[in-house]
């Protein structure tokens, strides 16, 4: 008895020992997750509350004793918005820190800058915090989450165009990945479904404070409406200074720019700034919202909620329900493989997710515009689901 | 087209006055100690929490916080030289600059674990509404960050040029051997010279954190006048105020008629011009040498 | 007991005794030990790098003196700091003079009397300065850079006076100066003596220092080899033969 108690024993600790071996990051009581964030940086409101989202998620999907009893450990390292350090910090996660997947990698030049890296390594690059549209054609390893900068912009050149009758319009661009996205579909989007092109293209640089010729170059095009394919830095300060030489357009950007940052930062001077958001605003009704509101009291109690940590919360519990579905044998392929099941899901929030297919590997194309008013994000359209608007 | 073109050196110009602030902080202590103090755009950081703890935290009226923001930079100036320059101040000079580099990097450490990383609004009493005159379009903004800018440059200079304390502290940078037999504490000097830069690098702070937000990484501003202060003869006074406020219009306008790329470049660009032509920068005398 | 002067009965001014000076590992003064009179002229003479600046420099508190001791009208002032010193009434006039040359000749002479507070009697003092040096009065908003040698020289003596010291050490005030400025320098320094100023004189110029001077010691690689009174020293075979240039 007691020797067959031993190799029942041996048995399942090399079981145990044999999964261990199947896939790094993954043992028996535990998966690690690996993102590279800016939690220092430019952008640092956004890296810090994704991170603190995804924890909150985590937090409480293991408190509850985790995913098929596997707790989740999430490793965040600070690549400061900076690709050389994003380089550097996804190695370490990968071969040091043997990471399952990456997850919830912020910024479009510095996920940009990894992305052959994990690649080659198949590691995973499952919704990366930025919502460029390259993250949904770039095969098997890299799966986005929501409506791209490119469909957002569609979105906005019509709403122009179509609703307020503007034909000339301008485009503020981040002169990066990031920037260029939404910039290139906007104007693609312009020329061939409205037979227009950008009054002027001014760009910026990431970390660049001062837009006083920008503000000129601007207000010199004529242009009524300006596209700010920028994130929550820049927005008051553009608008600020586009103010102070007597210039009002309408300014409207794409979804990171919807942050309270951006109005704690603008004051008046983003009153009447419009967005695009894709997925509801923190205060909106609904179970999942609910639930987000507790987890973050209880994990965060420190920061409000806000759209930043939000946006990572759910891409923590999509990411969850992903894990679910892969069920006890969790491989790189078996998650891939849940993610792509995902069909009609609702978390909660009258939002569905949907696996796009391989030519679209993302999860919900929803979006709907919000603008600036009494110092607050209020919604003025309702959901659509985005057309799909290349960048050429 | 001039009406664009002189609101955009009159923002340069605001820009400008404060690198020429932060520029005139590095000189200053260049000047007196041949140090270059690499944490000077930290002091501008700095200045800035203090004031939005003051402002924000602590409710006080904006005039106070403005004077207490200035005397507190100071004090910090002051402990910096003590606590960290002076303990190897007969190292070699490389070494000393590294220290300045440490600090820099402990003082936005510092700022970030207790403020976080976060841009913050810091309040001001300038509006940033239009205001026009002629044909220039600006705002009280700039127009007040060039009047406090130049305010604080005529005191230093009138302080330098007519005080018993500031004459001494000129000696002290043109022969410290002199100014020691003349009956000047050097050590006092050298606190006090600590203690100016880092109040202006304070002013230069309240100014320019309202216009581009407070945040930890505030300090590199401090590159970008130190830049300014090369331009315009490392060492020199008038060379780097007049650098400082170069550069704030050359970006302006070289972003206006170029692109972000070349505006980000441009103030190297102009760099290596004029120490190619002139190595020793618009204002610098031959090459630098100390007495 | 530090050797010489004090036996022609004037009470000592200042009393080195056992000096001893290292910068770093080289030791500058090996024991020098030797006394000035008040309202004397002393000399002391020695060749490159005998030790006659650091000596000075030991007084004045720019080096630290390792072992001995140095007083001052009776009271021990190594060890105090330069600027205490100079309160105490010791000007230094440096070899090399070190003016500010970016200040102007004004405020050169202002940073003289710099460790004194009395508006009235600095005001006084400048007068007095001017009158000495009617040249320095002439440019006195001209930089003290841009001053010829032999002004430069006036300009260092005239801001050590500013702090109306009692014992002014001038180390080789003629070095570098054309014969003639060379007598104008001595004629100012018995003229600052006549003032009641007691002065300490290096010198590479024996023979004129020795002229004007009423104590001589010679210094040799950190140590005293030789003291007496000026006539003496004048006639002293080894000084003839190693300063005076004769054979
Ligand atoms: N700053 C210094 N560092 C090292 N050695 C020095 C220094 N100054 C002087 N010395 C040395 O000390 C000795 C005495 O120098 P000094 O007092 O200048 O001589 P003098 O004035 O008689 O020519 C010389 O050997 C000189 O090389
Ligand atoms: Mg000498």
């Amino acid at each position: 008895m007691k020797r067959l108690l031993t190799i029942v024993g041996l048995l399942v600790l090399l079981g145990g020992v044999a999964v261990c071996a199947a896939e790094d990051g993954v043992t028996d009581k535990e998966v690690v997750i690996g993102a590279g964030l800016d939690l220092t940086g430019a952008v640092a409101n956004w890296g810090v509350n994704i991170k603190a989202g995804m924890d909150a998620v985590f937090s409480r999907v293991n408190a509850a004793g985790g995913v098929h009893g596997r707790k989740i450990r999430l490793i965040a390292y600070d690549h400061v918005y900076q690709p050389p350090k994003a380089v550097t910090n996804a190695k370490r996660l990968v071969e040091r820190d043997k990471i399952f997947v990456m997850m919830g990698h912020l910024g479009t030049p510095t996920t940009k800058a990894v992305m052959d890296y994990l690649q080659d390594k198949q590691v995973p690059n499952i919704f990366p915090a930025t919502l460029a549209s390259i993250w949904t054609n770039s095969g098997k390893y890299h799966v986005g989450d929501l409506a791209t900068y490119a469909d957002q912009t569609g979105l906005i050149v019509d709403y122009l165009v179509k609703e307020r009758k503007i034909r000339k319009i301008a485009s503020f661009y981040q002169d990066d990945e990031y920037g260029l996205d939404g910039h290139l579909a906007g104007k693609a989007r312009l020329k061939h479904t409205h037979d227009l092109a950008y009054v002027a293209e001014v760009d910026y640089k990431r970390a660049d404070i001062d837009f006083s010729s920008q503000a000129a170059k601007l207000k010199e095009s004529g242009a009524d409406a300006v596209i700010v394919q920028a994130v929550y830095r820049e927005p008051p300060r553009l608008a600020e200074q586009c103010h102070a030489i007597g210039y009002n357009p309408v300014f409207i950007g794409p979804s990171p720019i919807v942050v309270a940052k951006t109005i704690e930062l603008g004051g008046k001077h983003v009153e009447g700034l419009m967005g695009v958001e894709v997925y509801p605003l923190p205060t909106d009704p609904g179970a999942f919202l609910d639930q987000y509101r507790a987890d973050m009291a209880k994990y965060a109690p420190s920061l409000p909620i806000d759209t930043t940590n939000l946006y990572g919360y759910q891409k923590a519990a999509v990411f969850v329900e992903a894990m679910q579905r892969a069920g006890r044998n969790l491989t790189r392929d078996s998650v891939l493989k849940a993610i792509e099941s995902i069909k009609d899901w609702d978390p909660g929030w009258g939002l569905k997710y949907g696996y796009g297919g391989d030519n679209r590997r993302g999860m919900s194309n929803a979006g709907r515009l919000v603008t600036v008013k009494d110092g607050k994000w209020i919604k003025v359209g309702d959901w659509m689901e985005l057309k799909e608007v290349g960048r050429k | 087209m001039t009406e664009i073109l002189s609101s955009q050196v009159v923002s340069g110009l605001a820009t400008g006055c404060v690198y020429a602030l932060i520029a005139l902080g590095f000189v200053l202590i260049f000047k007196a100690t041949d140090v270059v103090n690499f944490a000077q755009g930290e002091f501008v950081m700095v200045s800035g929490f203090i004031s939005y703890t003051l402002l924000i935290g602590l409710g006080i009226h904006y005039g106070l916080v403005l004077l207490a923001t200035i005397v507190l930079s100071g004090v910090m100036g002051v402990v910096l030289e003590r606590v960290v320059v002076r303990p190897i101040m007969d190292a070699p000079i490389f070494s000393i600059v590294i220290a300045t580099i440490g600090a820099s990097i402990v003082l936005r450490s510092s700022a970030g674990i207790l403020y976080g990383y976060d841009v913050l609004p810091l309040p001001t009493i300038f509006s940033k509404d239009p205001i026009r005159v002629g044909f220039v379009q600006f705002t009280a903004m700039d127009a007040g960050v060039i009047g406090f800018s130049l305010v604080i440059m005529v005191a230093l200079y009138l302080f330098f040029k007519l005080t018993r304390t500031g004459t001494a502290m000129r000696a002290t940078a043109q022969s410290q051997t002199a100014a020691r037999l003349m009956g000047v504490s050097v050590t006092r000097i050298f606190s006090l010279t600590w203690a100016i830069s880092a109040a202006i690098g304070g002013v230069a702070g309240v100014l320019i954190a309202p216009i581009i937000y407070l945040d930890p990484n505030l300090g590199f501003i401090g590159v970008k006048a130190f830049a300014g202060a090369i331009l315009g003869g490392f060492g020199s006074i008038p060379g780097a105020i007049v650098g400082g406020m170069l550069l704030g219009v050359i970006e302006n306008l070289s972003g206006y008629f170029f692109n972000a790329g070349i505006k980000q470049v441009s103030t190297y660009i102009l760099l290596i011009l004029v120490l190619v032509i002139r190595p020793a920068g618009l204002f610098g005398a031959a090459p630098i040498r100390k007495v | 007991m530090p050797v010489g002067a004090e036996s022609n009965g004037r009470s000592p001014l200042l009393v080195l005794d056992g000096v001893e000076t290292f910068y770093g590992a080289i030791q500058a003064l090996k024991g020098v030990s030797f006394t000035v009179p008040e309202g004397s002229i002393v000399t002391l003479l020695g060749a490159n790098g005998a030790g006659k600046s650091t000596t000075l420099k030991c007084i004045s508190g720019l080096v630290p003196a390792a072992r001995g001791t140095v007083s001052f009208r009776g009271q021990r002032i190594d060890g105090l700091p330069c600027e205490t010193i100079v309160r105490r009434g010791i000007s230094h006039v440096p070899e090399g003079r070190e003016l500010f040359p970016e200040l102007t000749v004004l405020e050169n002479l202002a940073m003289g009397a710099y460790a004194r507070s009395d508006k009235r009697a600095i005001h006084a003092t400048l007068e007095r300065v001017n009158a000495c040096f009617p040249i320095l009065a002439e440019r006195r908003t001209q930089l003290a850079g841009t001053l010829s040698g032999g002004e430069q020289q006036m300009l260092a003596i005239g801001r050590a006076l500013m702090a109306e010291p009692a014992l002014m050490l001038l180390d080789e005030p003629s070095l570098g100066l054309a014969p003639m400025l060379v007598e104008e320098i001595f004629a100012i320094i018995r003229g600052i003596h006549a003032g009641g100023t007691t002065v300490l004189l290096v010198e590479q110029n024996a023979n004129k220092a020795l002229s004007i001077a009423d104590y001589g010691y010679v210094l040799e690689t950190g140590t005293i080899v030789l003291a007496g009174d000026s006539q003496q020293l004048l006639k002293d075979d080894r000084v003839r033969r190693s300063y005076l240039g004769q054979r």
